[in-house]
């Protein structure tokens, strides 16, 4: 299984360098520094795969202070050198030295810094480390953090933990390492953490270090079994002093580093068994070699929490060969999944490829190119019966570049990205809404109005209502809204107050009309799909019994509701059964290897869609209290009665996290904390359970009845195993035909997702939910976090994370009830 | 009123520049895998015998939804029972699709009544030995409330466990009553 791995093709492109126009715009959006995008006239630059950084406008803003030692005065004839500190952390750089001093110590750079008419650009990564600040990768928005751990390093003694989140619950190798490579192994788990972040399948390591390996076994701790899934969690110890790791998961370019890339995998026949037998597999660069020789990992003990193994790694004697192998590809084979993306699979010599694309207008294709790519038959033509595409051309106008061409059934905005897993790229093209029209129809008995919505072409469209206050939704999907948005017209009319539109998630375009009443909705899309008609008119009245409807028409129409009822659907061709859109493209097969990985639109527009949410600002992992006078609206819980509903307990322990920890345990912990600081702030707090006990449904459910309580909210943890990436982040549930409990649901959700800085997963009505079925207030079941997700569950167990989760909840249900005050005073 | 979604502009320039392989392009990856090449789901010729294409629903890999996988299986064995023996067995290998049934789960019964509630009841397993969370429990009964209201003349679906009504699976879902078709759950629904 094992096999060493040669990487090559170090593929700089010229654009990279500085020069090109106004690169810097774009590069930039990528790295946020203390909450806010970098800004600097110098763009940033990519230098062996490493991120440079101008040293003042990146670092000043944490409180660096940034001090250029002039080569001319104090050291003639010496390199320039560079000086940064924070708090007790100096760090002396030399332009082009990768060689610098840590508090007099030697510390050594990965690239080197570059002083370039007076500017100093140094490596992100190891001046970040070196000066303890807090670099992590925010998969969710595609955004590299940069910001100061909780409080300035200056009033932090020395020593102090890790502040990196989850570090500090390692486990058994915690009490082995000193308080001077605390940090350092705190810095090299960073790093780990950042792969998972970046959704890549496997773990790597920089080498030279030992490493345990703990695998937490596929039985969980408790009365529930869990089923045949690995989770693997890394402690790095005995890091050599002046190691440095960096980040390599968001740049480009190869990784010129040494690394292993290290998997475990259960026995799968073993499951259910505790002796499940774990084989480790681990991938070496060339230069370095296993001390073990049967590539199977060395068992060391066995804790509580798992089987630790460890692997020792020496570097061995790099051999300079200029050999560029280039990966071949023999084979593409093109399929639509129904509903989903277009999947091309590339099958050959690498088991992933790099890819770039663009797209090209008039006609509109989307190139793909593959760097580094020898495609080993002929050029070909494909005709798709795709959606989506009308033709795949397969070519290699380089010698060293093969390149797909897709041609564009219809306009739209391109998304590629690659399967985590598989490898394949999975293409999207998304319709541009362009225009939403609101008109009156003139001549008929009564009003009506029409709306029309027009995208560039066909979207898959989905209408239906959300009562109190009434909305007619229509989610757009395969769609986005680019430049300003839509264009709205709106004719005046009594039958809507109000349109939004919005970019709902990454393919989907909501618009939502607020409705002044009950209508009568028919949908209309026809053609190529790329319109979509809305008729609403007053809903009939209640039909009076033996009268006709004219006579109905002057009683209270008490049981009208919104009804939608589509007239012509447009719908995306069926996929089902007969792949009838598989193409298969084949040439020859081999055996090298070539590496690769690409991000996503997806990515980049779904920070579009989580930006912009007020409140919770200034929210810092290390915080331990929550801080009440800062969240907005909190005068707004005085009074009201709130009844917290801890989930699980007793005999049933909810789920069981990868690290052991019960779902019945922090649900509450988490829901005492958020009792005693709703209390804090004037809230009478009824709590379901205040110890290990499972309540009956009953019991869960009554004492928000008879109390009459303004808010039920009922915590939990959630679990969804097997999935890639691990899920992480909140959801939120709540009950249709409660009133007032959509709005609350949104405010939880947008003050979780705000404190804790994690996505939102989910926010939907569900009504078969027993827990908000049973009440009759508005309730909401809350899912704080993924136990499944190591990363998570490990911030989850913390008092510092559970504190993060109360802020976030306290500050929706401040916004809840402050914006409620303010409709009733209006 | 309207959105700005200022980084689709901003990828226009990208792509002009170039400049998206500088923020999005590879790193290195061993690519060491488990089973070596994906299987693509083809339908086997071979089959001589009668056959009928049955759609089952599974949670995608990547989020929340489920998606559907086609499958052929013997025309005389594809009554109720058989469709849930296949949804045990889990989505075929190669596909972006997991299992969402606990290990050990099996069907003990099944009965269609009259008025197209189908009622099955499951080994113990399925409670037993459930990982939890709401998300889970939510992709676990609708993999199988999906698919078998998908079929003709199964209306709703009521999930018993070793012949008893149960509250729920795993703590949230209430499982005393038939549940019906979630298009909430399914992509593109």
């Amino acid at each position: 299984m094992i096999s060493l791995v040669t990487l090559l093709l170090l593929v700089y492109p010229a654009w990279a360098a500085p020069g090109t126009a106004n690169p810097a715009a774009a590069e930039q959006e990528i790295l946020w520094v203390a909450g806010a995008p970098l800004k600097s006239v110098h763009p940033v630059r990519v230098t062996s795969g490493y991120l440079l950084v101008p040293a003042v406008d990146t670092f000043a803003p944490l409180g660096v202070e940034v001090i250029p030692q002039g080569a001319g005065q104090d050291n003639p004839g010496q390199t320039a050198r560079l000086e940064l500190r924070r708090g007790e952390q100096r760090l002396v750089v030399g332009a082009g030295q990768l060689d610098a001093e840590l508090n007099g110590k030697p510390y050594r750079l990965h690239v080197a810094p570059v002083r370039e008419a007076g500017v100093w650009f140094v490596p992100l990564a190891g001046v970040a480390s070196a000066l303890g600040l807090q670099l992590t990768w925010d998969d969710q928005a595609g955004r590299l953090l940069l910001e100061a751990p909780g409080q300035p390093a200056a009033v932090q003694p020395a020593s102090r933990p890790s502040p990196l989140p989850g570090a500090g619950h390692g486990g058994a190798a915690q009490g082995k390492r000193s308080g001077q490579q605390s940090d350092q192994a705190g810095v090299a788990r960073l790093q780990v953490l950042l792969l998972q972040e970046a959704g890549l399948a496997s773990l790597r390591l920089v080498a030279p270090v030992q490493f345990e390996v703990r695998v937490v076994p596929a039985k969980g701790a408790g009365e529930k079994e869990k089923p045949a899934t690995t989770r693997v969690d890394i402690e790095i110890e005995g890091l050599q002093p002046g190691t440095k790791v960096a980040i390599p998961a968001i740049l480009p370019g190869q990784w010129p580093s040494p690394f292993v890339s290290l998997s475990v995998q259960t026995d799968g026949t073993a499951a259910g068994t505790s002796e499940q037998k774990a084989r480790l597999g681990v991938e070496l660069d060339s230069r370095f070699r296993l001390i073990t020789r049967t590539g199977v990992a060395e068992q060391v003990g066995t804790a509580e929490a798992g089987v630790a193994y460890r692997v020792d790694l020496v570097p061995q004697p790099v051999q300079e060969e200029k050999v560029s192998l280039l990966a071949r590809l023999d084979r593409l084979v093109w399929q639509r999944e129904v509903g989903g993306s277009a999947r091309l699979t590339l099958a050959g010599s690498a088991p992933r490829y790099s890819f770039r694309y663009q797209l090209v207008k008039n006609p509109s294709r989307l190139l793909i190119d593959l760097p580094g790519t020898v495609w080993t038959g002929k050029e070909t033509v494909l005709d798709l019966a795709d959606p989506d595409f009308t033709r795949l051309t397969i070519s290699q106008p380089q010698p060293d570049q093969a390149r797909i061409t897709l041609d564009l059934r219809h306009p739209g905005y391109p998304s590629v990205r690659q399967d985590d897993v598989t490898g394949d790229l999975l293409m999207d093209i998304l319709r541009v809404v362009e225009e939403i029209n609101l008109r009156t129809l003139s001549g008929q008995p009564v009003e009506q109005v029409q709306v029309t919505i027009q995208s560039s072409g066909p979207v898959e469209a989905r209408a239906y209502v959300l009562p109190t206050p009434e909305r007619l939704v229509v989610d757009l999907s395969g769609a986005a809204l680019v430049g300003a948005g839509a264009k709205i017209s709106e004719q005046a009319n009594s039958l809507v107050n109000r349109v939004r539109v919005a970019q709902f998630n990454p393919r989907t375009v909501r618009v939502v009309l607020e409705l002044a009443r009950p209508l009568e909705v028919k949908v209309n899309q026809v053609g190529d799909g790329s319109r979509v008609e809305l008729f609403l008119s007053p809903s009939p009245p209640a039909p009076a019994p033996g009268s006709g409807a004219q006579a109905g028409g002057s009683q209270p129409a008490t049981a009208a509701t919104t009804t939608v009822t589509w007239l012509q659907r447009w719908q995306a061709q069926e996929v089902q059964g007969e792949l009838p859109f598989k193409a298969v493209a084949t040439a020859a097969v081999g055996d090298s290897l070539f590496a690769g990985w690409s991000e996503t639109l997806a990515q980049i527009l779904s920070a579009v869609s989580v930006s912009g949410q007020g409140g919770g600002e200034g929210a810092h992992p290390g915080a331990t209290e929550v801080s009440l006078s800062k969240i907005a609206g909190i005068k707004a819980l005085a009074g009201r009665t709130i009844v917290i509903d801890p989930g699980h307990g007793g005999d049933d322990p909810g789920t069981i996290g990868v690290n052991g920890a019960r779902e019945k345990d922090l649900a509450l912990a988490i829901s005492l904390r958020l009792a005693a600081v709703l209390r804090q702030s004037g809230a009478r707090v009824i709590l379901t359970r205040e110890t290990d006990v499972k309540p009956e449904w009953e019991e869960r459910t009554a004492p928000a009845n008879l109390n009459q309580a303004d808010a039920l909210l009922s915590i939990h943890l959630n679990s969804s195993p097997g999935r890639v990436p691990e899920p992480r982040g909140v959801e939120v549930y709540y009950h249709s035909q409660r009133p007032g409990a959509d709005q609350l649901a949104q405010a939880v959700l947008r003050g979780l997702t705000t404190v804790l800085k994690v996505p939102a997963r989910r926010l939907e009505a569900w009504d078969d939910l027993r827990v908000l079925k049973g009440s009759t207030v508005p309730g909401v079941l809350v899912e704080v976090g993924y136990l499944t997700n190591p990363e998570e569950a490990e911030k989850l167990v913390t008092p510092e994370y559970q504190e993060l989760i109360v802020e976030g909840l306290v500050t929706g249900l401040s916004q809840y009830f402050a914006s409620r005050q303010s409709k009733a005073g209006q | 009123m309207t959105t700005m979604v200022p980084s689709i502009q901003w990828l226009g320039r990208v792509s002009r520049h170039g400049l998206v392989v500088a923020l999005l392009a590879a790193i290195a990856w061993t690519g060491w895998r488990w089973e070596g090449q994906r299987v693509l789901p083809l339908h086997s010729p071979a089959i001589s015998r009668p056959v009928v294409t049955v759609t089952l629903y599974f949670p995608a890999r990547s989020g929340d939804l489920l998606l559907p996988e086609v499958r052929q299986i013997d025309a005389e064995r594809s009554s109720p029972g058989d469709i849930v023996r296949e949804l045990l067995k889990g989505p075929s290998p190669g596909l972006p699709l997991v299992n969402p049934f606990p290990p050990g789960t099996r069907l003990l019964d099944w009965d269609l009544e009259p008025d197209g509630t189908l009622v099955v009841d499951f080994s113990r397993e399925i409670v037993t030995r459930h990982w939890g969370g709401t998300a889970g429990e939510l992709a676990t009964v609708y993999s199988l409330v999906n698919t078998l209201t998908s079929r003709s003349g199964v209306r709703a679906v009521l999930i018993k466990v070793e012949g008893q009504p149960v509250d729920t699976l795993a703590g949230h879902l209430d499982l005393r009553y038939p549940l019906t078709f979630a298009a909430e759950l399914v992509a593109g629904g």
